[in-house]
């Protein structure tokens, strides 16, 4: 392979990263033309995976290295999925981008930014969807949700959008660690990190299996938060508050279906794992009816959306957990079928919003006369979102209709089919819902006041939409494509035909039984202004997020203030007390011998030496005891004066001198302190006899302690000491007869050096603060 | 050259310190300052070079070889830390020569951060425990000094804490050293290395190694000895807070692989359990810490908390890969911290405040400075590409690998908090519009100067984020340098230095130190501990 198709895969998943530079030029016509300009990118990269994929063939890997120390490499592996989540990624894009040239107001300075962001978010996209090594993939999967943060926070000074963008971060993010955590695992395991090595390995390795199911939970908690599923949701309704072709492009199209891409890719490994149905089974049914009532139960467009997109998604998470051992089928028809619809609804949500000013739905309607592509574009659409005959939508709900009553019966059975029954009643109603926006009298705005929408903006609607009919009127068509991009081990090996006539079967009764029953209910309602369409805020688990974010703050500020880390006289107590307590708990079992010092051998007969050594502890005692600062003083100094005592009996007069002339000073300065101290307060000796037999059990602790582990080193010397060196060599070769001189200005010259600069930087230091006091910095 | 390196880097920022305080021109005092820091880094790439070849460097300070003279020992660790040390040196110090008038600049600011310079690279160079408490009083005092310095007068009380818990630190770590020498006789890393093979079964190692985990401890922030390190950071300037931020807690953590990896022997899993399990509320109440506070940097201090426990982990497990993610680990977070205090430094100019409730607008009146802040807090909380993520890569796969699953789970949660706690400077700091504080442009010019040092130190870091390989590389070559104890040892005490006594024969090394056998689990360590 030459060197330019080699790095060509990487450049086509990079390009409209790379293209990010180009929006911020200064200059008239890109600001002009930005979004259009921006179409383009995605379209080339498209081009680029295309032709590479179409010259080697799939599935192929197309490797270039990045970090060989962790094994994480630019791997790429062109697939079945991986294709047709970059043509889908990609095809969204471009119409997004079109969309967005004609959403956002004419020359806003922001719209570079926006443009920039939605770019690096397709990079990211396709890089995870492309992505063969563990490593890139959870790289990629990060940088989408970046991308969504930034792109949901893009109105920033909205306190909506910044609450949005952060529970989506915060929610993806742990989830994604998580996922982090598993794929970690799995590599570990496999001993790869290529994801086409690792599915084929293990499912052999036998020293996986235990881990298995660990792994496959992690892994599709991270699906699960980057598809919004039960209990992770709430995310998207919140992420509403980002512009509108960024609801359409991530929000329905593009993002949300990462951990759709997730499943299908380790489908392979855990399809055959026992709690691979039961899971997803389980949360795609709980999430699918959520979304479908709170879809019917708002009042906000995008919300209604969001919630249909919500339950969608659980769906397609279901449908995954209804395979076989053999694999699933017609899974692609499914999210295709479920990306053109939505992102075409979004769209033309987003034109209604931009003219009514409002997402209410009460608050708009009529829109049908104004922009009658757009009409005819959501017609068609919500035709696909309720499962009408001549849109994929309908295919798609026979399918997994058939799917459902064709497995084998089970208890769960009922259960299943009729959560598919009312959640799809309550797509039909919220589609009907969708509709009165277009239909009816104008609301809101008087006729003149319109600003009718432009053509252009309806077009990528349109394009949208008459995917959902083409692929709807001529399904064999998409199966053709779809079978193109088979991959082993997660589909049939040969996929059923599809058509739109298949004679009267059960699905097709049940698929007219939910129309009528759905328009049945939507009439009423719409009699009744839709009045009963309002869910208590506190019934949404946005509103428990918010409150689990409220009380883990008031939590950790509970914490903080337990444990006192704002107020100093209490915390020393604390490590002192911690610095005593740990040492105990090492000593004692070490050396249960300590309980009882006087056992230790004391080679130190001298009487005299005694009696200074009984002296110093009580007159440390006499500190504990001593009720005034001044008598406290004394006894430290008295303290002070016999340790330089018991230094010149041991023959030691620098030290003592030393220890003396530091004491000295020591008295002499707590006295200067003494003076400036204001008196004691009263207040303090309120809680100063607990205060007071605290302070005295840590610092009698800590001088046991010390005591102990002095007469524990020193006790049973087994290794020479460098001591007696320092005396042999003084006078040969440091030429100075007393050795602790030699070693202060020898030996170890250097650590006087340095003790001598500490006394320069004490100096330095002690001017500073007599500066401040001053008031002056001047010299 | 080679042979009085060690001692450069130490030296050479006294005699500027010395220096600017003989010049009283502000103009010289700043060209010196300058071009020292700028020497500085020179020395320290030198140095990082030598080792490629030398492995060790070694200096006999007067020329006293081990056991007996104070030995400068630089091997791989030393010299990435003294790197790192210059590095975020150069930027502090320009930042600081910016940042003010030459009216407004305290002439005491620029030697003390060379004196803290020159005390946190002696504790990164030398070879002996004794001279490492020298280097640490030079550190600490003068970080006493600068803390004290430009601080308000109604603030000074924060700096109690700080003083007050620090000079406990430094008498124990004395009482440590003294109890060290008196059970091996000795204080050079290497001749106690050699000394504790000998009694290797005695369990009064492992008390000096609880000794040194509280001392070293309490200057890197372990849970709970870290009240002292978020209330006062806050408070320094700028430039101080990030030179603080980024080196002081990693002097702490330097030391404690110094002792546990060079010093005493490789199995004190008794030991690393202790701070396996001080790391996990370290981390928690960090992270939590966070969340409760209003102020850029407070809550970056947090953070620091936190991301202490997580190199508390690396630590704890004592594996040559969990110390090889350590290693990494500081490299990225040495840089990453000191730019954000310096991003804070600029944006809190910029605004006027730090508070997150006075904060607002700053998305859109400094784009870029927002833009680097978010990129930073990003990559300090770990999200791929950024150089966070690939410490936290290495040191997950790691605990994975030998079945510390329990710390897998509280490193994920700590880092959700942790982005949390970051990402609310920028939604509710940073986006919103309602600012109250007073956005008069005028009287918070920041210059370019600052932006672009700043802006330098971000684009290493994103560099390392992007390109980590050769850094990982690095930092595994060291830690397996610092596991293979013997190398080192042999090094040092088969120097042959002019002063070495002609009748002193070396402790012969009889068989190379045992390495760590095979990874004990999790519990096994525990219940060793309980």
């Amino acid at each position: 392979m030459g060197i330019i198709s080699k790095y060509a895969l990487l450049l086509g998943i990079l390009l409209p990263t790379l293209l990010i530079p180009f929006f911020f030029i200064p200059s008239k016509s890109i600001k002009k033309y930005a979004g259009l300009l921006a179409m383009m990118a995605p379209l080339a990269s498209l081009g680029i995976i295309l032709s590479i994929a179409n010259k080697v063939g799939i599935p192929q890997v197309n490797f270039v290295n990045w970090i060989p120390e962790l094994g994480i490499h630019f791997s790429f592996l062109i697939d079945g999925i991986s294709l047709f989540f970059s043509i889908t990624t990609c095809m969204m894009g471009a119409l997004v981008c079109a969309y967005s040239h004609y959403y956002l107001p004419k020359s806003s300075p922001k719209n570079s930014r926006f443009y920039a962001y939605l770019l690096f978010f397709i990079t990211a996209m396709l890089g995870t969807v492309l992505s063969n090594n563990i490593g890139l993939l959870i790289v990629f999967w990060e940088l989408t949700a970046i991308a969504s943060f930034l792109l949901i926070g893009f109105k920033s000074s909205k306190e909506g959008s910044q609450k949005g963008a952060l529970a989506t971060l915060i929610t993806t993010g742990f989830t994604g660690l998580c996922m982090l955590v598993g794929l970690i695992l799995l590599s570990i395991l496999t001993g790869t990190s290529e994801l086409s090595e690792v599915l084929i390995l293990a499912p052999t390795l036998t020293q996986i299996q235990p881990y298995l199911t660990t792994i496959m939970v992690l892994i599709l908690i991270g699906a699960f938060g980057k598809s919004a599923q039960f209990p992770f949701y709430f995310w998207l309704p919140k992420a509403m508050s980002a512009p509108t072709p960024v609801s359409a492009y991530l929000h329905s199209a593009a993002m949300v279906k990462l951990g759709i891409f997730l499943i299908a890719r380790f489908y392979p490994i855990f399809g055959g794992n026992s709690l691979w149905a039961p899971i997803l089974i389980t949360i795609g049914v709980i999430t699918m009816v959520i979304g479908a009532v709170y879809a019917v139960m708002t009042h906000d467009i995008k919300e209604l959306l969001a919630y249909s997109t919500v339950s969608q998604l659980g769906a397609l998470v279901m449908s995954y957990g209804l395979g076989t051992t053999y694999g699933v089928e017609h899974d692609f028809y499914q999210i295709l079928n479920h990306i053109f619809y939505k992102g075409a609804l979004f769209m033309a949500a987003g034109v209604a919003i931009h003219t009514f000013d409002t997402q209410d739905l009460r608050k708009m309607g009529g829109l049908f006369k104004f922009a009658p592509i757009a009409g005819i574009a959501a017609v068609i659409s919500v035709g696909a979102m309720i499962g009408f005959p001549g849109t994929t939508g309908f295919i798609s709900k026979e399918l997994l209709l058939h799917t459902i009553l064709t497995i084998p019966t089970q208890k769960e059975n009922g259960i299943i089919l009729a959560a598919m029954l009312v959640a799809a009643i309550g797509l039909v109603i919220a589609g009907i819902r969708f509709l009165t926006l277009f239909f009816g009298n104008l609301k809101g705005l008087s006729e003149e006041h319109i600003d009718p929408p432009s053509m252009g903006i309806q077009l990528p609607i349109i394009i949208a939409a008459s995917f959902s009919l083409i692929f709807g009127l001529f399904p064999q068509d998409a199966v053709f494509w779809c079978d193109y991009l088979r991959v082993a081990g997660l589909h049939y090996p040969s996929p059923a035909s599809l058509s739109i006539w298949q004679g009267i079967t059960n699905p097709l009764i049940l698929s007219g039984g939910i129309l009528t029953v759905g328009a049945g209910i939507s009439w009423v309602l719409y009699k009744r202004k839709w009045v009963d369409c309002t869910l208590p805020e506190t019934a949404k688990l946005e509103t428990k997020f918010d409150h689990l974010l409220n009380t883990i703050q008031k939590i950790s500020t509970a914490i903080t203030a337990g444990v006192k880390t704002d107020h100093s006289p209490d915390y020393l107590m604390i490590i002192l007390g911690f610095i005593a307590g740990l040492l105990l708990l090492i000593l004692l079992p070490l050396f249960p011998e300590l309980i009882l010092p006087f056992l230790f051998k004391m080679d130190d007969t001298n009487t005299l030496g005694s009696l200074t050594a009984i002296l110093i502890g009580g007159a440390a005692i006499a500190t504990l005891i001593a009720k005034t600062n001044i008598n406290k003083l004394i006894a430290i100094s008295v303290v002070g004066a016999l340790i330089s005592f018991y230094f010149l009996l041991y023959h030691a007069p620098d030290l003592a001198l030393t220890n003396l002339m530091i004491e000295a000073i020591g008295v002499v300065l707590m006295v200067l302190l003494l003076i400036r101290l204001p008196k004691e307060d009263t207040s303090q000796k309120v809680d100063g006899t607990l205060r007071k037999t605290a302070n005295i059990t840590i610092a009698s602790t800590i001088g046991v302690i010390a005591t102990s582990l002095i007469l524990l080193m020193t006790n049973n010397q087994v290794l020479d000491s460098i001591s007696g060196y320092f005396i042999e060599a003084t006078v040969p070769l440091a030429g100075g007869s007393n050795a602790v001189n030699t070693i202060l200005v020898d030996f170890r010259g250097f650590d006087t050096m340095g003790e001598i600069s500490v006394l320069v930087i004490a100096a330095i230091g002690v001017i500073g603060l007599l500066w401040k006091k001053g008031g002056s910095i001047n010299q | 050259m080679i042979s009085s390196l060690p001692v450069l880097p130490v030296i050479f920022p006294m005699i500027t310190a010395a220096m600017i305080l003989l010049f009283s021109e502000v103009k010289t005092r700043r060209l010196i300052a300058s071009a020292s820091s700028v020497v500085q880094v020179a020395i320290t790439v030198m140095m990082m070079l030598a080792i490629q070849t030398h492995q060790i460097l070694i200096m006999p300070m007067g020329g006293w070889a081990a056991p007996f003279g104070i030995m400068l020992t630089v091997d791989s660790l030393s010299a990435i830390m003294v790197l790192l040390t210059s590095i975020v040196s150069v930027a502090v110090i320009h930042y600081s020569i910016t940042e003010k008038t030459e009216k407004q600049e305290h002439p005491l600011r620029l030697p003390l951060i060379f004196f803290c310079i020159a005390g946190i690279t002696l504790s990164f160079v030398t070879g002996d425990l004794f001279n490492l408490f020298v280097a640490f009083e030079i550190m600490l005092i003068a970080s006493y000094a600068l803390l004290t310095l430009e601080i308000d007068r109604k603030e000074i009380s924060h700096a109690y804490p700080y003083l007050a818990i620090n000079i406990i630190g430094s008498a124990l770590f004395l009482c440590a050293a003294g109890l060290t020498y008196s059970l091996f006789g000795s204080l050079n890393f290497a001749d106690i290395a050699i000394s504790s093979t000998l009694i290797m079964t005695d369990p009064r190692i492992v008390v000096i190694a609880v000794l040194f985990t509280l001392v070293f401890g309490m200057k890197a922030g372990f849970f709970p000895l870290y009240y002292w390190l978020p209330n006062s950071y806050p408070k320094l300037p700028a430039p101080v807070g990030a030179l603080f931020a980024a080196l002081l807690t990693k002097v702490g953590i330097y030391a404690l692989l110094r002792i546990f990896g060079t010093m005493l022997p490789h199995q004190l899993w008794g030991v690393y359990s202790i701070i396996l399990l001080l790391a996990i509320p370290t981390m928690i109440l960090g992270a939590v810490g966070a969340l409760e506070r209003q102020s850029i940097r407070e809550i970056l201090s947090f953070n620091l908390i936190s991301h202490i426990g997580i190199m508390m982990v690396a630590i704890g497990l004592f594996t040559q890969e969990s110390i090889a993610a350590l290693i990494y680990y500081i490299i990225h977070h040495v840089l990453v911290i000191a730019s954000l205090f310096l991003l804070a430094g600029l944006i809190e100019a910029r605004a006027g405040s730090g508070d997150l409730k006075k904060l607002g607008n700053i998305w859109k009146q400094s784009p870029i400075l927002s833009f680097l802040f978010l990129i930073q807090a990003l990559s300090l909380a770990g999200i791929p590409p950024l150089s966070g993520f690939w410490g936290k890569w290495m040191l997950i796969s790691e605990a994975l690998g030998i079945g510390a699953g329990v710390f897998v789970a509280i490193i994920v949660i700590t880092s959700v908090l942790s982005l949390w706690s970051l990402l609310r400077i920028i939604t509710t700091g940073f986006w919103t519009s309602s600012a109250t504080t007073t956005t008069d442009s005028s009287n918070h010019i920041i210059s370019k100067d600052m932006v672009a040092i700043t802006l330098s130190l971000v684009l290493l870091s994103l560099l390392i984020g992007l390109s980590p390989n050769s850094v990982i590389k690095t930092a595994r070559r060291t830690s397996q340098s610092l596991f293979n104890q013997f190398e080192y040892t042999k090094k040092v005490m088969e120097y042959r230095s002019i002063r070495t006594p002609h009748y002193h024969t070396p402790k012969i090394i009889e068989s190379p130190i045992q390495i760590s056998p095979e990874p004990i689990e999790i519990q096994e360590i525990e219940e060793h501990q309980g």
